[in-house]
């Protein structure tokens, strides 16, 4: 359960909670699924559960921020240009280092995008999991995975686009 | 550009994270395969999937300066009453 803990922890972050408040998202998640814990089968169901809890609450969160933090408006428009809100020639020399980099363009993502990034690429879901957690069909998860990472790509283009060394 | 190979391309273009993650038959594995071998815009497009996917999995660890909040989370569902029904040790609030 601590390794869960600090697990979900992480994931809330990268949904763009700051500290305190993911801390309590995910105290929050866990004291609910502490109540239901009865009415799951297996092990993996409970999971699933978890992590779509933690993220209704973290969505519940930001959207509570959004004026100032999330551009929701349109997913669609903001995904176009989240190439547009790469670092900057100055910026990029201020953040070098390809992992920077990487979480910056996965922070720009917007939500219904992160997500399903976060989940299969980062944590390392399988495509069935993840899809359960977000409650989509498969090919409308993978759909949208795919969007996902061709809008990371283009946001890194000067990181990932260079000709294989050798 | 031939039909085929458009349809191809287009094929490509949507289908390259099923490639990279190997969620594809056979068939329509070396169907992009070859497109991507010979296409100016598919073949670096696989290459940067190929990297981003590596690299994303590597930001899984979490970066060592975060807090672990795992033992405050137990305490708290522990001292919870509500908890599956476990005897309070302390409040819950
Ligand atoms: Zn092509």
């Amino acid at each position: 359960m601590r390794l869960h803990a600090d697990r979900l922890y992480a994931v809330v972050i990268r949904f763009g909670a700051p500290g305190g408040e993911a801390e309590e998202i995910v105290q929050e998640t866990f004291v609910r699924a502490w109540r239901a814990i009865g009415r799951f089968k297996g092990e993996s169901q409970f999971f699933t559960w978890l992590y779509r809890i933690a993220i209704n609450e973290a969505k519940r969160h930001m959207t509570r921020r959004a004026a100032q933090l999330e551009r929701v408006a349109s997913d669609d428009m903001a995904l176009e240009s989240i190439g547009d809100r790469a670092p900057s020639p100055q910026l990029r020399a201020e953040h070098q280092d390809l992992r920077a980099a990487l979480e910056r363009a996965v922070r720009a993502l917007p939500m219904d995008y992160r997500i399903p990034l976060v989940l299969r690429d980062i944590e390392g879901l399988s495509t069935a999991q993840a899809a359960a957690v977000m409650q989509l069909r498969e090919p409308a998860f993978k759909s949208r995975l795919h969007r996902a990472r061709l809008a990371v790509r283009e946001a890194m283009e000067d990181y990932l686009d260079v000709e294989d060394q050798a | 550009m031939q039909l085929r190979e458009r349809l191809d391309h287009r094929f490509a273009q949507q289908h390259m994270s099923d490639l990279v993650d190997g969620t594809l038959s056979a068939r329509r594995r070396r169907r992009i395969e070859r497109h991507a071998d010979v296409c100016p815009e598919c073949r670096p497009l696989r290459r940067a999937l190929v990297r981003l996917v590596g690299e994303l999995s590597k930001l899984r660890d979490p970066p060592p300066a975060q807090p672990t909040i795992a033992p405050t989370v137990v305490e708290r569902v522990r001292g919870c009453p509500e908890a599956a029904g476990a005897r309070p040790k302390r409040s819950c609030s």
